[in-house]
């Protein structure tokens, strides 16, 4: 239209308050969901020496497993999940390594089996003689509250209800699993 | 103690009840064959082109290429061998592995959020345009041009000067 | 020797920037000097553009000679990629893309600062900072986070750390060979879509600069747009061809049969350019009538905002998605930069609402400016939708904890409805372009061509298209088509009844006469093309899966595919390749054959399933290989898709840039 219009008239008035306050709040809100979205991402995994996250976990045998009851002991958790291929050289090792505390009543092994289907993860577990609790990660709560980024990837919890160690990715032997569990026993 | 004629009649009905049992057992499937035959890709894919794979990020379970993608379809022929329509086994999978499974979110607590917004945006807009609309001066007839029928020459060198004046 | 050349580029680079800035502010200074330090902001824009063609250079020659002990060159490359596909690995990982992006930044700077800036004197130093301060970010990422000359060391320790420079005892560590490009990346249709899609992105930046230095110069004319005009076509040009390139890779990639599935990264790239397609339209109204001064700088700014937010969303990894790539440090940042723009952007905007007043000596609304309206309110909605529904997951897991999914349908439902009514904006508003219309004069000149337009709705009943979402879809396509087509024969016997000139002769220079319009036009031809692909495709989809013994066939619709045979073997760029031959016919008339294959990437370890298409203007025939008996060979499971008349959306895209090129070519009397 008629351009060149003289330079803005630097008193104008400036919108009313409410709205200034309210556009702020709307892109404050705004920043804020997407700030809290990325932390979440960045987070990673929990990290040793947090507390770790409590879980219930429901067993194939239909029992209940759950973090507070097992207060007090070590706690290895180790999430996989029946379709992953590197899952499978590292399961007798665990299995090994669970018979052979199993007797001391001061560890305790669980298997979450992540975004798996029933039928597979229980014929996995069978092929595998999996003798420690092992179960279906339902909703995939548990992965969640660890913030796992694949499978496997593994957890210890110590006695002080704390992290001690975290994996991802399988164990390369039974050597490393004892030394860490020793590890976490002592403490 | 039972003598040898009892005896001999408990092992018959026990034989007699196996059988019995064994015949309707392999009636039974062959019944349940009958009922639902194996379901086919087809069938299997318009179900999981329907939920999202749990593990890949926003990719549908029909078309996701992964290993435990082909093992929930599986899963799906499964369920639907056994006679579930596609809303027990979205349930079914909702239920297992979390809302993110399905392609929207179920109408259900916060999640009415995002079914509510864009209708209630589409009215928000419409109240702005009208109000934009209302604030100018009405179209008074004074200010309307006269508007001539199309065929009018006076009109086409109307048009052809406003041409002009773009050019 | 190349890495420390291209790493001392970027860090001069990034000290100009600075330097750039600290001259722009000076010069806003009226002072004796000011003129002087005008000059050299504007010359620190000029010299970017040659440093980091230098650094970027650098990177690639490092790219090609295969220098592993880089850490960029290690993640992107490996020695059996040929070499095109090893220098297009400069933007097929983080910090060579960001380092892609300052490149194409610092281009424009350079265009920006050659431009003429006597009239808008007093804007260039604000245009300076923010083009400077935006470059300087980056390079700031690039320097500090994700620096593509990083080099890997072996410490004493057996530590590997990745640094540019040698850390005090520790050894040069040098991989044999690399990890290779991510095989999706190797499609040709991949090799364009970024480059694009950034073109797009970056050439926003300066429409952006030109609104913030309006605002602060409070120059309420329409400088601003004048200047920004011909940017915002060129960016939104880059950004539609960055989505179309997407869309086909998708097509042909992907093997899902479709082209865009409302994945949150993809609609994080459809955001600008819904926003920037509204301001297109917005802006005439502003040059024209002094109308929407606010809410074109609101445009341009939420432009921008999405730009940015948009190479955050799909390079930190916040939203899940199949595009989320490695998560990295530079989010924080990044967030922060976002904050700090739309903080000062509104708090400007704020300043000078009022100084922004439309010009009041209207008298009264025409009808095209409430078109425009009309489009403006449409084009928001789709984006509201879209820019919720990226974010809801977020606010749900917030909120709910709930982890969930937003994906297409609710999407389609949502905005199919909008669309329609913006097709029919399309085809109505304009026949009332140059009429100050009522209803009865719109009606007086839209009768013809709408019932012409009817025709579209009955062939389509006749051939047996029964739908009514697609009956309503191709009857909008065709009234765009046979009102645009409508108008212009109208403007053409017009044009030789006054000149005489010979048919071609008017229809060409007609277009010639009002190049923003008529190219308007063939973009809406082009769009109505594509509606007509994307109906096809969405409404008429056929698909099927089978497993076949050789021999064996699968059925879907009139085509009948026989699988023939398995071919399973080696490439010389190391890849393992599984391919099928399939024979195809249509009522029994053999077509001829088709190779759907599965390639395995030896260097990545991944595998990337490739469709075979047979495209024709009617239909396309896409096969997937899904299965195969590994071993014996002997039967294979395929899946099939009918795609009804997709090859209509890559035509009407061809149109639509040809439009966009009609659009931006130079007339006479208009200033760049």
């Amino acid at each position: 239209m008629e351009s060149n219009q003289p330079l803005m008239d630097h008193d104008a008035r400036k919108p009313p308050r409410q709205v200034i306050v309210l556009s702020f709040l709307l892109l404050v809100v705004f920043l804020v969901i997407l700030g809290w979205g990325m932390r979440n991402r960045y987070q990673g995994g929990v990290r040793v020496g947090q507390p770790a996250p409590q879980f219930v976990l429901t067993t194939f045998d239909g029992q209940q497993v759950s973090s507070a009851d097992l207060q007090g002991k070590v706690i290895l958790v180790h999430f996989w999940a029946s379709w992953c291929d590197i899952c499978q050289d590292e399961q007798p090792i665990l299995e090994q390594v669970w018979r052979q505390y199993q007797r001391d009543g001061e560890i305790t092994f669980v298997g979450v089996a992540y975004a798996d289907t029933e039928s597979k993860a229980r014929e996995y577990a069978q092929k595998f003689e999996l003798t420690y609790p092992n179960g279906l990660d339902t909703q995939s709560t548990i992965s969640d509250s660890y913030r796992i980024r694949g499978v496997p990837q593994t957890f210890v919890v110590g006695r002080d209800g704390r992290l001690v160690f975290a994996k991802v990715g399988p164990f390369a032997s039974q050597d490393e699993v004892t030394r860490l569990v020793e590890r976490a026993l002592e403490k | 103690m039972l003598d040898g004629q009892s005896n001999r009649l408990g092992v018959l009905f026990l034989a007699w009840v196996f059988g019995l049992g064994l015949i309707f057992l392999v009636s039974e499937r062959a019944a349940a064959q009958e009922r639902t035959p194996y379901p086919s890709d087809d069938a299997v894919n318009a179900v999981a082109k329907q939920l999202y794979c749990p593990v890949c990020e926003n990719v549908s379970l029909d078309v996701c290429p992964t290993r435990a993608c082909a093992e929930w379809r599986e899963l799906i022929r499964q369920k639907l061998a056994e006679g579930w329509d596609v809303e027990q086994i979205r349930a079914y999978f909702a239920a297992q592995y979390g809302d993110r499974v399905l392609a929207e979110p179920p109408r259900r607590g916060i999640n009415w959020l995002i079914y509510l917004f864009p209708p209630l945006f589409l009215l928000g807009g419409i109240l702005v345009v009208y109000r934009v609309l209302r604030r100018a001066p009405s179209i008074s007839p004074e200010v309307e041009p006269h508007v001539p029928d199309e065929t009018d020459q006076r009109y086409l060198t109307l048009v052809e000067e406003e041409l002009k004046r773009r050019k | 020797m190349l890495i420390y050349l291209g790493f001392g580029a970027l860090v001069i680079a990034l000290l100009t920037a600075l330097f750039g800035v600290v001259a722009a502010v000076y010069a806003t200074r009226s002072g004796g000097k000011a003129a002087n330090w005008l000059e050299s902001a504007r010359r620190s824009m000029v010299i970017s553009f040659p440093l980091l063609t230098v650094a970027l250079l650098c990177l690639a020659a490092l790219l090609a000679l295969g220098d592993f002990q880089v850490q960029f060159v290690y993640s992107v490359t490996s020695r059996a990629m040929p070499l095109h596909l090893k220098v297009s690995a400069l933007w097929g990982g983080q910090a060579g893309s960001l380092l892609f992006w300052c490149w194409l930044l610092a281009a424009f700077l350079l265009a920006a600062a050659q431009r003429t800036w006597a009239q808008e004197q007093d804007m260039l130093p604000y245009m300076v900072i923010v083009g400077q301060i935006t470059l300087a970010f980056f390079l700031g990422l690039i320097i500090l986070i994700e620096n593509p000359f990083a080099r890997f060391w072996l410490l004493p320790n057996g530590e590997q750390v990745a640094a540019v420079f040698q850390p005090r005892v520790a050894l040069p560590l040098l991989p044999p060979d690399g990890r290779g490009l991510n095989p999706l990346l190797r499609h040709p249709g991949m090799i364009l879509h970024p480059p694009m899609l950034y073109l797009g992105f970056v050439a926003y930046v300066i429409p952006f600069a030109l609104a913030v230095a309006a605002l602060i110069t409070g120059r309420s004319d329409d400088a601003w747009i004048r200047a920004a005009r011909r940017w915002v076509l060129i960016a939104w040009l880059f950004l539609s061809l960055g989505l179309i390139l997407g869309a086909r890779w998708a097509y042909d990639v992907l093997g899902w049969g479709g082209y865009w599935g409302w994945d949150p990264v993809e609609i994080a790239a459809l955001m600008p350019w819904l926003s920037s397609t509204a301001f297109l339209h917005s802006m005439v109204i502003q040059e024209r009538r002094g109308l929407f001064k606010r809410w074109n700088v609101v445009l341009i700014i939420i432009t921008y905002a999405l730009v940015i937010l948009g190479t955050f969303l799909t390079r930190s990894g916040v939203l899940s998605s199949v595009h989320a790539f490695a998560q990295s440090a530079i989010g924080p940042l990044f967030f922060a930069f976002i904050a700090a723009v739309l903080m000062i952007s509104l708090g400007l905007l704020l300043w000078r609402w009022n100084a922004l007043r439309a010009e009041g000596e209207v008298h009264s609304l025409l009808s095209r400016e409430a078109f425009f309206l009309f489009n403006n309110f449409l084009f928001m909605g789709v984006l509201a939708v879209c820019l919720w529904g990226v974010l809801f997951p977020l606010v749900s897991e917030l909120i709910g904890g709930q982890r969930i999914t937003v994906g297409p349908p609710f999407y389609e439902r949502a905005i199919a409805p909008l669309f329609g009514a913006l097709m029919f904006l399309m085809a109505a508003a304009p026949l009332s372009a140059w009429k100050r219309s009522t209803f009865r004069s719109l009606a007086g000149t839209g009768w013809k061509p709408a019932v012409a337009s009817l025709f579209v709705p009955a062939v389509s009943l006749v051939f047996g298209v029964r739908n009514p979402v697609a009956l309503i879809g191709l009857w909008l396509a065709g009234m765009v088509v046979i009102f645009s087509l409508y108008e212009y024969g109208r403007a053409v016997v017009l044009r030789r009844r006054r000149t005489g000139q010979r048919w071609i002769t008017a229809l060409w220079t007609l277009a010639g006469s009002n190049r923003r319009r008529y190219g308007g036009y063939i973009i809406h031809l082009g769009m109505a093309l594509m509606a007509l692909g994307i109906i096809g495709i969405e409404l008429f989809q056929a698909e099927t899966q089978g497993t076949l013994a050789q021999g064996e066939s699968l059925r879907l619709r009139d085509y009948n595919i026989t699988y023939r045979s398995l071919a399973v073997f080696d490439t010389s760029d190391l890849r393992y390749v599984v391919r099928a031959a399939i024979g195809v016919e249509k009522d029994g008339v053999l077509l001829g054959e088709l190779h759907p294959r599965v390639d395995y990437y030896y260097d990545s370890e991944q595998q990337v399933t490739v469709p075979a298409v047979r495209a024709t203007l009617l239909d396309d025939l896409y096969v997937v290989l899904v299965d195969w008996e590994p071993i014996s060979l002997q039967a294979a499971t395929f899946k099939v898709y009918d795609n009804p008349l997709v090859s209509w959306l890559w035509i009407g895209a061809l149109v639509f840039v040809v439009g966009v090129m009609v659009a931006l070519w130079p007339q006479k009397d208009e200033e760049g």
